[in-house]
C-alpha cells in the first residue's frame, strides 16, 4: 500500500480515532444498534400489515415519521451522547488519567474529537434510520421535505445535548449525569418538540413553523457555542490562558447585539426583550467567570503579553485575571447603559430597566464578592459572591416583610423594590441607577488596581527567559 | 540533560504542601524520593509533571522551565502514575497507540515506537486485552510504556512497585537499570526502601513538605554515619570475613581495647565495633594477620536505606 495511504488516520484527530474504536468495542452499543433495526422492522412490519385500513388522508406516515424520530434520537442519546460522556467523566476524574496532562492534545483537539466522534455515531444512526423514514412518504400525508426538516429539526437539540453531555463530563463527576438528565429533559427536548411540531402540523410551507424554527435553533446554535467554549475554558489547564477563548466568544455574541440594540425599539415586544435578555445572561456570566478567576495569571499567560499597547490592553481584559474579567464586564454595563439612553428605552419600558439594573447589581455583588476574596484566600471569589447576593439580595427582603422599605433595602437589594413596587415607575428608576452605580464605584477600585499592576503585567525576567531559551 | 527542582513551593490555602524544596539529578542517575505519607512527594511529582502549578518556585530540565513551558517539558518527561484507566473497550496497543498520537508520533515512526516499548515491558502477548482485564503488575507496565512511548529523557515514577508480587518487583526493577543504562534520569517515589536500596544511587528525603535531605546516597549515608558516630561515640562497624577459626578471632578481637560488640554476622563472618577507625584499623589487621588468622577480607557496614531514611526523617541530621 501507498505510504501515506497507509497511515491515512494519522490526518484524523487522535481522540476520533479512539473513541470510534472504543464505540466499536462496546457490546452495548452493538446491542442497541442491532435492537434498533430490528424495532424499526417490526413497526414497518406493523405500520404495512395495517395500511389498508388507514383511510386516505389520514396520520399514518406523520405518525410513522414520529416514531422513527424518537427511535433514532433513543439511539443516538443512550449510545453516543450517554457514551461520550460516561467516558469523558472518568478521564477527568484524576489529574493522572487526564488527556490534558498526560499527552501534548490541546483542550480544542480533545473536545474536538468527542464531539465529532459523537456526530459520526449519530451520522451512522442517522443513516440506519433514514431509509426507513423514507417509507413514510409511502403511507402519505408526509413530503420529503416533512422529512427532512423533521429529521433537520433535531439536530441542533442533538449537538447541544452532545456538548451538554462533554461538560458535565468535564467536571469528571458522576453526580452530574443527574444534572444532564434534568437539562435534557427541561430544556432540550421540549425545544426540539417545539421545533418539530409545528411542521408536522402545519407542513413545510408554514411561516409561524418557519419562524419556531430559525427562533428554536438561533438561540440553539447561540447555547451550544456557549457550551462549547464553557467546556474548552473548563479542561484548558491552570497555566494555560483559559479564559480567553471563553471571553472572546461572549463578546463576539454581545457585539452584533449591542449593534442592534438602538434600532430595536421598532421590533415587537417579544423581541426586545430577547435583546434585553441576551446581555443580561451575558454579563451574569461574565460576572460569575471573573467571580470563579484568579487574581494574577499564571507565568505563561504573563510571557505571551503583545508588545503593542493596544494588544496589552485587550490581552489584559480578555486573559485570564479578575480585574480584567470585571472591567470588561463593567464596560459592557456601561456600553448597554449608554446605547439604552439613546435609543430612548428607559422612560418607555420597566423590562429594560429591570435588566439594566439588575446585571448592574449581579456586577456589583460580584465586585463586592472580589474584595472579600483577597482578604480570605481560602474562600474562592465564587464563594463570596454568593454569599454577597445572598445576604444584600434576598435577606432584606426576609427582613422587612412586614414593614416599609427602607433606603438601605433598596440600597442593597432589587428584590425589595420589586416586591414593593411593581407599578410605581419612580421605583424602576432607583433600580436603574443604584444597581450599576455601585458596580461602577467598585469599578473605579478596579481601575487602579489595573494601573498599579499594568507595568509589571509584562514581568521582564520571564521576557528574558523566554529570549534566552529561543 | 540536568533536572532541577528550585524553591518549589506548593500552597493549597493555608495549607503548605510542599515548602521550598531544591534539589536535582541527572542523566543516568536512578533517584528515589522517599518520605512518609502525606510528605508532599506526589504534589512535587505533580508539579515536575506539570499537572499542577507551583505557587512559588520552578522545576527546570535543562533549563527549559516547566511553568512557562510546560509542553516542551511534557516531551522531556515521561510519567508513570500509580492509576491507569479501567477501559473496558480499548485493547493495550489501543491506549498506546492514541498516547502516541497524543505525542504527535506518524505514520511509522509512531508504529517502530510502539512496537520497541512493547517489547521492552514485554507487553506482545498482551496487546489485544482490555485495559480492565489486566493485573495490577500488567497495568504497571502498560503504564510504563505509556511513559516511553515518546522516548522521553527523564522518567518519574509515582510508587510504581506498589501491590506488585516479588516476581514483578524484580523485573520492573531490572527494566529501570537497563533505563537508567541508556543515559535516562529516573526519579521514583515509593514506600518499600529495601527496593530503592539496590537500584537507587541517589536520594531525595521529604518530610511535612520539606527535604530533609538529597543527594548520592553514598555521601548522604556517610553524614549520617558520622554523625551517628559521633552522637554514641563508639566507632564504626566492621565486618571481617574468615572461613575458619571464627573462635580465635573473636577472642583476639576482644584482647584490642578498641574494640567492642563483637559477634557473628554470618557464615564465616563477625562483626564489631571499632573506636577511633583511621587510627586502630591498620594495627589491628596487621595484628590478626600476624597471629596467622585465615582472613579473607574486611569491610565498613553500609547504612540500610531504611537506617538512612529513619535517621534523617527522626531530625537526627538537618
Amino acid at each position: 500500500m501507498n505510504g501515506k495511504l497507509k497511515y491515512y488516520d494519522d490526518f484524523l484527530n487522535p481522540v476520533l480515532v479512539k473513541e470510534i474504536r472504543q464505540f466499536f468495542h462496546n457490546k452495548l452499543f452493538l446491542s442497541i444498534v442491532a435492537g434498533l433495526l430490528g424495532v424499526q422492522l417490526v413497526v414497518l412490519l406493523i405500520f404495512s400489515l395495517s395500511f389498508s385500513e388507514w383511510k386516505d388522508g389520514s396520520e399514518a406516515g406523520k405518525i410513522f415519521i414520529v416514531i422513527e424520530t424518537i427511535l433514532m434520537y433513543v439511539c443516538v442519546l443512550s449510545t453516543s451522547i450517554w457514551g461520550a460522556m460516561q467516558r469523558f467523566t472518568q478521564e477527568r476524574s484524576s489529574k493522572e488519567l487526564d488527556f490534558t496532562n498526560i499527552t501534548l492534545l490541546t483542550p480544542w483537539q480533545i473536545i474536538a474529537g468527542k464531539l465529532a466522534s459523537s456526530l459520526v455515531i449519530w451520522v451512522l444512526i442517522a443513516a440506519l434510520c433514514l431509509p426507513f423514514m423514507t417509507v413514510a412518504y409511502f403511507f402519505r400525508n408526509v413530503s420529503f421535505q416533512d422529512i427532512l426538516l423533521i429529521f433537520g429539526s433535531g439536530i441542533v437539540p442533538a449537538l447541544i445535548l452532545i456538548q451538554g453531555a462533554l461538560l458535565c463530563g468535564a467536571f469528571g463527576k458522576k453526580w452530574l449525569y443527574g444534572v444532564f438528565v434534568y437539562f435534557g429533559f427541561q430544556v432540550i427536548v421540549p425545544m426540539a418538540i417545539l421545533s418539530i411540531a409545528p411542521f408536522l402540523d402545519h407542513g413545510a410551507q408554514n411561516a409561524t413553523a418557519w419562524h419556531i424554527f430559525w427562533m428554536v435553533h438561533g438561540g440553539g446554535l447561540t447555547l451550544f457555542v456557549l457550551l462549547l467554549a464553557s467546556t474548552i475554558a473548563l479542561i484548558t489547564p491552570p497555566y494555560a490562558n483559559r479564559m480567553l477563548p471563553l471571553r472572546a466568544m461572549l463578546t463576539a455574541m454581545m457585539i452584533p447585539v449591542l449593534a442592534v440594540l438602538p434600532f430595536s425599539a421598532g421590533f415587537k415586544k417579544e423581541i426586545q426583550i430577547v435583546f434585553m435578555l441576551f446581555p443580561l445572561g451575558i454579563i451574569f456570566f461574565f460576572a460569575l467567570l471573573a467571580a470563579c478567576d484568579r487574581d494574577i495569571p499564571g507565568g505563561r499567560v504573563l510571557a505571551k503579553v503583545p508588545e503593542n499597547q493596544v494588544g496589552r490592553f485587550l490581552h489584559y481584559l480578555f486573559s485570564s485575571n479578575r480585574t480584567g474579567g470585571m472591567l470588561l464586564s463593567l464596560l459592557m454595563l456601561l456600553i448597554l447603559g449608554a446605547e439604552l439612553l439613546i435609543a430612548g428605552c428607559f422612560n418607555k419600558e420597566y423590562y429594560t430597566i429591570l435588566a439594566f439594573g439588575i446585571s448592574g447589581y449581579i456586577l456589583f455583588y460580584t465586585g463586592i464578592g472580589i474584595l472579600l476574596s483577597r482578604c480570605t484566600p481560602s474562600i474562592p471569589g465564587w464563594a463570596w459572591t454568593l454569599i454577597v447576593a445572598v445576604l444584600l439580595g434576598i435577606l432584606p427582603l426576609i427582613a422587612a416583610a412586614n414593614n416599609d422599605i427602607s433606603l438601605s433595602e433598596i440600597l442593597i437589594s432589587p428584590i425589595a423594590l420589586l416586591d414593593r413596587g411593581v407599578n410605581e415607575i419612580h421605583v424602576w428608576n432607583y433600580i436603574f441607577w443604584i444597581g450599576p452605580a455601585g458596580a461602577w464605584l467598585l469599578g473605579v477600585h478596579f481601575l487602579i488596581d489595573m494601573l498599579k499592576n499594568y507595568k509589571s503585567y509584562k514581568a521582564p525576567e520571564l521576557l528574558q527567559k523566554k529570549d534566552e531559551l529561543s | 540533560m540536568e533536572i532541577k527542582v528550585q524553591n518549589m513551593t506548593r500552597r493549597f490555602g493555608f495549607v503548605t504542601a510542599v515548602d521550598n524544596v531544591s534539589f536535582s539529578f541527572g542523566s543516568g542517575d536512578i533517584f528515589g524520593f522517599i518520605g512518609p505519607n502525606g510528605a508532599g512527594k506526589t504534589t512535587t511529582i505533580r508539579v515536575m509533571t506539570t499537572l499542577d502549578l507551583p505557587s512559588e518556585g520552578d522545576v527546570f530540565y535543562d533549563g527549559i522551565s516547566a511553568v512557562l513551558y510546560p509542553e516542551e517539558a511534557r516531551r522531556i518527561v515521561g510519567y508513570m502514575p500509580d492509576s491507569l484507566p479501567d477501559y473496558k473497550d480499548v485493547a493495550v496497543w489501543e491506549y498506546l497507540d492514541f498516547c502516541a498520537r497524543g505525542f504527535g508520533l506518524k505514520g511509522a515512526l509512531r508504529k517502530r515506537r510502539l512496537a520497541e516499548v512493547e517489547e521492552f515491558t514485554e507487553l506482545g502477548e498482551m496487546r489485544e486485552k482490555f485495559l480492565c482485564s489486566l493485573s495490577k503488575g500488567m497495568k504497571q507496565r502498560v503504564s510504563l510504556a505509556r511513559a516511553l512511548i515518546h522516548d522521553p529523557q527523564v522518567l518519574i515514577m509515582d510508587e510504581p512497585a506498589a501491590g506488585l508480587d516479588p516476581r514483578a518487583r524484580l523485573e520492573l526493577r531490572n527494566l529501570l537499570k537497563i533505563l537508567a543504562g541508556q543515559k535516562k534520569a529516573i526519579l521514583l517515589s515509593s514506600h518499600i526502601l529495601s527496593e530503592l536500596q539496590d537500584i537507587c544511587n541517589g536520594a531525595v528525603i521529604i518530610e511535612k513538605g520539606k527535604v530533609l535531605s538529597a543527594g548520592s546516597i553514598q555521601e548522604m549515608t556517610k553524614t549520617v554515619e558520622a554523625e551517628a558516630a559521633r552522637e554514641e561515640k563508639k566507632g564504626e562497624v566492621i565486618i571481617i570475613e574468615c572461613p575458619s577459626q571464627l573462635e580465635a578471632l573473636k577472642l583476639k578481637l576482644l584482647e584490642h581495647p578498641a574494640v567492642s560488640d563483637v559477634c557473628e554476622y554470618a557464615d564465616g563472618k563477625l562483626h564489631f565495633t571499632l573506636a577511633d577507625e583511621e587510627k586502630n584499623l591498620t594495627p589491628l589487621m596487621a595484628q590478626l594477620f600476624n597471629a596467622g588468622l585465615p582472613i579473607k577480607g574486611f569491610s565498613r557496614e553500609q547504612m540500610s536505606l531504611e537506617e538512612l531514611f529513619m535517621r534523617v526523617t527522626e531530625g537526627k541530621v538537618q
